[in-house]
């Protein structure tokens, strides 16, 4: 077998991997709050082929390996869903809402907002949602978000405001499940000073299945042209063996 | 191949959601239903390659490489919205408008919440639920009683047979708890209080920020039948592309595991 076998073969665990991708979107298309995920290929496959200034290099190779360079996030916004509960809050434009975590502050486009045991405003896992002082305490049940970010009572009264930040580079934030974000080391988080919020709504995912099933259908065809590829390898191999006999 | 299992999750979530939507829909008609919205999150990542790595080429990489597992259920939360009046004309029909629960005995002697103030009188002329459990407190109306009013405050008054004034029987108290969303449903229209919930604060109607009862009506369910079957139909179709995935996986195992052949 010759290097084209391998080079088909890279080809085709990147597709595996994409699989992956595709799948997690498609899995969290219902997931409020959900961002999608998008594998880049080209740009590992060019730096073989170029050198410190981006110029293609004299003596490249005619061939490089395929491989899964990044899995960036695409942080477009996802459709409003009505919901009409008066905890639930989408952010109208740019910024995140900032969650207590064991770990320390995460980040989240998820608005579907629940009262936790100790009676703060939380995620429907319990986190607690940040306020500009603090987790919000929701007395007796009964608050609703204004479309400021405040969080009024029965009569009218602010008594917390959400916290809403936003990033210099979002591309720096890490996943890391049940819907958070974490702010990469070299991210700083800068809180809006006058957010607007969407009360009784929350943010859908931003998959649209239609893409997926697409992007779906073209890495199936490309798989299986690779592993085509590294038949036809096989064969021509096999064919020389045979007329060396 | 983790898509097989990550799609798997998608269906399984999208199931736990048609399972909501067929308990909302079936309770339509319920009274003091309150309906249930299945919560979904991504669940965790694995990273192949944290941010900030150095690349082949030995530039730092903004972004690394994270692959997800597919989808969980976080919650089944319940939307404590009001639900549309109904006319009845019964005067021991209530509905509570605005926040609280009505207060019921079970015969096991443990304090259940409803919503539901569908109350009726026993054979010793007690308030009871239509499971014939008592209300908290406790009212007894006379059995030479002509009719009977329930003020907005929860005060109740009777006329009795020959008398010129109402005699007052007592007062309905409501509860109400800092989460209502915590509290355990336990069938027949009842609710348990539980550690999530928080204990329950009893108070007087139109006090406090507890709701006024109005008399002669009763709450429906909170159900909106559209919404639910838009619902209906989204997590149909995402059932569907999560399939999809699976079936694209097997055939791409099948075409490599015919490459050895």
């Amino acid at each position: 077998m010759g290097n084209d076998a391998y080079i088909a073969a890279s080809g085709a665990a990147t597709q595996l991997r994409d699989l992956d991708v595709v799948s997690n979107n498609l899995a969290n298309a219902g997931t409020p709050g959900y961002k999608r995920s998008e594998s880049i290929f080209r740009s590992v496959y060019e730096a073989a082929l170029r050198d410190a200034e981006g110029k293609l290099q004299p003596g490249a190779p005619g061939s490089a390996y395929v491989q899964t360079d990044l899995v960036g996030t695409d942080f477009a916004r996802g459709s409003a869903q009505h919901t009409g509960s008066p905890l639930h809050a989408m952010i109208d434009g740019t910024g995140f809402f900032e969650i207590q975590t064991a770990n320390g502050p995460r980040y989240t486009r998820a608005g579907n907002f629940i009262v936790n045991r100790d009676g703060q405003l939380s995620t429907p896992s319990g986190q607690a949602v940040m306020g500009d002082g603090g987790p919000i305490l929701i007395a007796d049940g009964d608050a609703t978000i204004h479309p400021s970010g405040n969080i009024v009572d029965r009569s009218g009264n602010a008594f917390g405001r959400l916290k809403i930040v936003d990033f210099s580079d979002l591309q720096g934030l890490v996943r890391e499940g049940q819907s958070l974000f974490r702010a990469g080391d070299d991210v700083t988080a800068t809180p809006l000073v006058s957010p607007v919020v969407i009360p009784g709504s929350i943010e859908g995912s931003n998959v649209q299945s239609t893409r997926e099933l697409a992007t779906l259908v073209m890495l199936q065809r490309a798989f299986e042209v690779n592993l085509r590829a590294m038949q036809v390898d096989d064969e021509t191999t096999q064919t020389l063996i045979e007329g060396i006999r | 191949m983790r898509a097989l299992f990550t799609a798997a999750t998608g269906m399984e979530a999208q199931q736990s959601q048609i399972d909501t939507i067929a308990n909302n829909i079936a309770n339509v008609g319920t009274t003091g239903f309150k309906r249930s919205r299945a919560e979904f999150q991504d669940l965790f990542y694995e990273t192949l390659r944290a941010p900030g790595a150095t690349g082949t080429d030995g530039s730092v990489l903004p972004t690394g490489v994270q692959v997800g597992h597919g989808v969980q259920l976080a919650a089944v939360n319940t939307i404590y919205s009001a639900g549309d009046r109904v006319n009845t004309g019964n005067p021991l029909d209530l509905a509570v408008d605005g926040s609280g629960f009505f207060q019921v005995l079970r015969p096991t002697g443990e304090t259940v919440y409803t919503r539901d103030g569908t109350f009726k009188l026993d054979g010793n002329g007690n308030v009871v639920t239509t499971l014939g459990y008592q209300l908290i407190p406790n009212l007894t109306v006379p059995t030479d009683t002509v009719s009977l009013t329930v003020l907005p405050d929860g005060t109740v008054n009777a006329m009795q047979a020959g008398q010129t004034q109402p005699t007052n029987l007592g007062q309905i108290q409501l509860a109400r708890f800092a989460n209502p969303a915590g509290l355990r449903a336990s069938g027949s229209n009842l609710l348990e209080a539980t550690q999530a919930s928080g204990d329950p604060q009893t108070g007087i109607p139109q006090q406090d920020g507890f709701g006024g009862l109005a008399s002669g009506f009763l709450e429906g369910s909170n159900v909106e039948v559209a919404e639910e079957l838009v619902q209906m139909i989204l997590a149909q179709r995402a059932f569907e592309v999560s399939s999809r995935v699976i079936k694209a996986g097997d055939e791409m195992l099948q075409v490599a595991s015919q490459l050895s052949q």
